[in-house]
């Protein structure tokens, strides 16, 4: 059952939350370009030959809690900073085909209760230490090990590390783990030196295998990296350097690509007006993330299903994609968006309707209902909740608005003091993940603790094949289930939104919404 | 002049001694618990408390009080929460971005401020004076946020005479710095320039009334004369009290202008820390710059003595 030839058509998109941070500043969305890859692709660009020793400026949102170290950081956005030094041992294009990276090949053995990598040969990390069978071991038990570790959850299924010779390794699996190879294209996969590993600033200055080197960083305001040497992929190392700039601020972001003081920057749909201009390319690439009402399902209203499918049929979401996200995100009841391959095509589109969101609230006894929401304090995001709150309004839900911090925002939900939650939800590397953490008895975005006895039989069921053509039917009744309980209420399929400077060329989102700088040029 | 000084410093050092209690309290304040934000959500019991004995917080207030000053004199404000970033390094990588700017905002402000005002006071009461009276009141009240962005959408977007934003350190790139820093230091300079021209307007004017003045026009003096020689002396020092209170007032507002501009200096560092609950790191901001204000007042005492013989004699 060898995984490296993904199934036709299906896209797989995957992304990984990290699970304690929620929705940083930056708008989040999908993709997954990694090396293998090559380069070309930014539409648009009418660059002229690239120059090889050029340095590509790019401006990111977040700085990502600082913390570059792979197995503890807890940022979903960190993998930014984590591409350009760190390969994995499985890359993933922005379609979801997983393909080989530092691992050549990979396939599950001995009744599935195995997965034997077999890696690529001749790959030193950028302090000289060589990577083989006993790097692999030693990552993997560092990250299952670790005390502040942010990988058990995703190397669970991991009971022992075998080297089997200098190339192959097993990791033997005490239970289903169809999604493992796809979470070792992200940060699972990442191979840290193991003679850095006790450098007490490796979580500022990553000491990988990839094609640039950090040559100097200073938390939450810039990070330079330099090409390193003898890369085994010299074909994705492209650029002579990259320098992320961190900008929390969307519009000093556009400002400075417009300024001339950087080459690319994401931004928020609600911006594509205000970024075309001469010598600007605007891109919108499809993503794997999806504006939510993430609901704690505990509550005496929400735990009815009744009143959670009234409030999806009182959200007009075409309206609000129009009005505040510039009609770039798709409306949708399902979490995983179209193409993607756990995406259940015979889900009709929602339906806005008012009429019989009011006859289910009376059916429910919750005519004067009253809830709270707590949402980012970004203008982007409380737009668009607030425009909910207006539409619930109309059909007697009384919503309480309140805006918060990052740090304050999810523990208010986790810790059951609010009703609801409006986020992008990102996605994650694997449906499996996102899965437990949304809807597992214990998930880190499921407070009340709702469990559904047909989720968790399917999410097992996911769990066991381990082919995406395998797979995909357990995920896709999954979604329909998810949308049959409302057990979260999606109102559209988001997309990233980024520009670049027509010098810029081969830029992409990732699977995750992300950006990964292998093959990306500037031209001179 | 030197047991000016001294005494002068001898008096900050309870002073610091009382801003690091407050300073420190902070912790005691700031809602959340240090060991759960480190551990983050999936942690075990077992894990928070293994790091809240680590962090030592399990000890009681004073010695946790007196373990982190004895570390502040040695110069170590300790490491962000999250990451091995030590908040010295921090403040050390961020300190000269802010000095810059509030360093060049305040120069701007007392030539411009100064200069205004004592030609509106020489002109007293005719047309240029009304025109700078409206000109000042209008520089204070606008919002520095406002006159930020439409600073950038003129100077820097359109005539793209100056960067919109980012820093070039001074040593990397003279010429470079001084385009970097223009637009921010005008942008931070303005309000105070305002405020120093309205001073500088009154204090001068009533020097100009006095008895000397007529005493040294009757005696023929030119007038630039007797303003540059003896009016301007004495009528420095209000505007030297409002001076010296302004680079407080400059630091405070420098925080708004580097996220405007994109600036990484402390300011921004602390509304990071803020927002993240970084509290060794908002400890280590409050701290230098409360200390950097004490300084300043320092320097604005003693710089009185320099002007008024008076005060020496105290």
């Amino acid at each position: 059952m060898a995984w490296i030839t993904p199934v036709k058509g299906d896209e797989m998109r995957i992304r990984m939350l990290a699970v304690v941070m929620a929705t940083a500043l930056v708008t989040a969305a999908c993709g997954g370009s990694d090396g293998g890859s090559t380069a070309g692709g930014g539409s648009g660009s009418s660059a002229g030959p690239a120059d090889e020793d050029a340095v590509l400026r790019f401006s990111f949102g977040t700085p990502a809690g600082s913390n570059y170290d792979p197995a503890t950081t807890t940022n979903q956005f960190v993998n930014v900073y984590l591409y350009p030094v760190y390969d994995r041992l499985v890359d993933v294009t922005p379609e979801g085909e997983l393909q080989p990276m530092l691992a050549e090949s990979w396939e599950f053995t001995d009744g599935d209760r195995t997965l034997r990598l077999t890696l690529r040969e001749g790959v030193v990390f950028h302090d000289g230490t060589p990577f083989d069978a006993e790097a692999v071991k030693a990552n993997v038990d560092r990250a299952k090990s670790l005390p502040n570790s942010s990988l058990k959850a995703d190397l669970a299924a991991v009971t022992e590390v075998v080297v089997v010779d200098e190339r192959t390794v097993d990791l033997r699996l005490g239970a289903p783990a169809g999604s493992l190879p796809a979470l070792l294209a992200d940060r699972a996969g990442m191979m840290v030196s193991p003679a850095a590993f006790g450098n007490p600033d490796l979580d500022l200055q990553p000491v990988g295998t990839g094609p640039y080197r950090v040559t100097e960083h200073q938390p939450g305001v810039v990070i330079r990296y330099e090409r390193s040497a003898d890369y085994w992929a010299p074909d994705v190392q492209t650029l002579g350097g990259l320098e992320i700039q961190m900008q929390l601020d969307p519009e000093v972001r556009l400002r400075a690509v417009s300024g001339g003081q950087a080459d690319a920057t994401q931004l928020n749909p609600d911006q594509v007006e205000a970024a075309e201009g001469p010598g600007i390319t605007v891109e919108s690439a499809p993503s794997l993330g999806s504006f939510t009402l993430f609901l704690n399902k505990s509550g005496p209203a929400l735990s009815d299903q009744r009143v959670r499918e009234a409030i999806s049929l009182a959200i007009d979401r075409q309206g609000i994609s129009d009005a505040l996200q510039a009609g770039r995100c798709t409306p949708s009841t399902q979490l995983f968006p179209e193409d993607y391959w756990a995406h259940n095509p015979d889900i009709e589109a929602p339906e806005y309707d008012p009429d019989r969101a009011r006859e289910l609230l009376a059916e429910a006894g919750q005519q004067d209902l009253a809830l709270n929401a707590v949402v980012i304090n970004v203008p982007f995001y409380t737009a668009q909740l607030e425009a909910i709150q207006a539409q619930l309004a109309e059909v007697g839900v009384d919503l309480t608005v309140t805006s918060l911090e990052p740090t304050e925002l999810l523990s208010r939900f986790v810790g059951g003091e609010a009703d609801m939650y409006f986020s992008n939800w990102p996605g994650a590397t694997d449906p499996a993940k996102t899965v437990a953490t949304l809807l597992s008895p214990q998930g880190t975005l499921n407070p009340g603790g709702y469990s559904n006895p047909e989720i968790d039989r399917l999410a097992v069921e996911g769990l066991s094949a381990t082919t995406q053509e395998d797979r995909a039917p357990s995920y896709q009744e999954l979604s329909e289930v998810m949308v049959e309980d409302a057990t979260q209420i999606v109102v559209c399929n988001a997309t990233n939104t980024f520009v670049h400077t027509e010098q810029v060329s081969g830029l992409e989102s990732t699977l995750t919404g992300l950006f990964d700088f292998r093959g990306v040029t500037v031209s001179a | 002049m030197i047991r000016l000084v001294a005494r002068r410093l001898l008096a900050l050092v309870p002073l610091v001694f009382l801003v690091t209690l407050v300073v420190w309290g902070l912790v005691l304040v700031i809602p959340g618990d240090q060991a759960l934000a480190i551990a983050g959500d999936s942690a075990t019991p077992e894990q928070v408390e293994a790091i809240r004995e680590d962090l030592g917080l399990d000890d009681p207030v004073p010695v946790r009080y007196g373990r982190w000053l004895a570390a502040a004199v040695q110069g170590d404000l300790g490491t962000s929460l999250y990451t091995s970033y030590s908040v010295t390094d921090a403040l050390a990588d961020r300190l000269p971005v802010t000095l810059s700017l509030v360093f060049v905002s305040f120069a701007l402000a007392v030539v411009v401020g100064t200069a205004i005002g004592m030609l509106a006071a020489n002109q007293k009461g005719r047309l240029t004076d009304r025109i700078l009276t409206v000109t000042t009141s209008v520089g204070l009240a606008v919002p520095n946020f406002w006159l930020g962005l439409l600073l950038v959408t003129f100077f820097a977007l359109k005539l793209e005479w100056f960067p919109s934003g980012g820093y070039v350190p001074f040593t990397e790139d003279p010429a470079g710095w001084l385009r970097s820093i223009t637009l921010p230091a005008v942008t931070l300079a303005t309000a105070v320039a305002a405020e120093l021209a309205r001073q500088m307007r009154a204090s001068m004017s009533d020097v100009l009334e006095r008895d000397f003045i007529r005493t040294h026009r009757a005696k023929g003096l030119r007038p630039a004369t007797i303003v540059r020689r003896y009016a301007l002396k004495n009528a420095a020092m209000p505007v030297i009290t409002v001076a010296g209170l302004q680079i407080a007032r400059l630091f405070g507002l420098a925080t708004i202008v580097e996220i405007i501009f994109n600036l990484n200096g402390v300011g921004a560092l602390a509304v990071d820390a803020v927002f993240d609950r970084d509290i060794p790191v908002i400890q280590g901001c409050v701290l230098l710059i409360t200390v950097i204000v004490l300084l300043v007042n320092l320097v604005v005492d003693v710089s009185y003595g320099l002007v008024n013989p008076k005060v020496r004699v105290q």
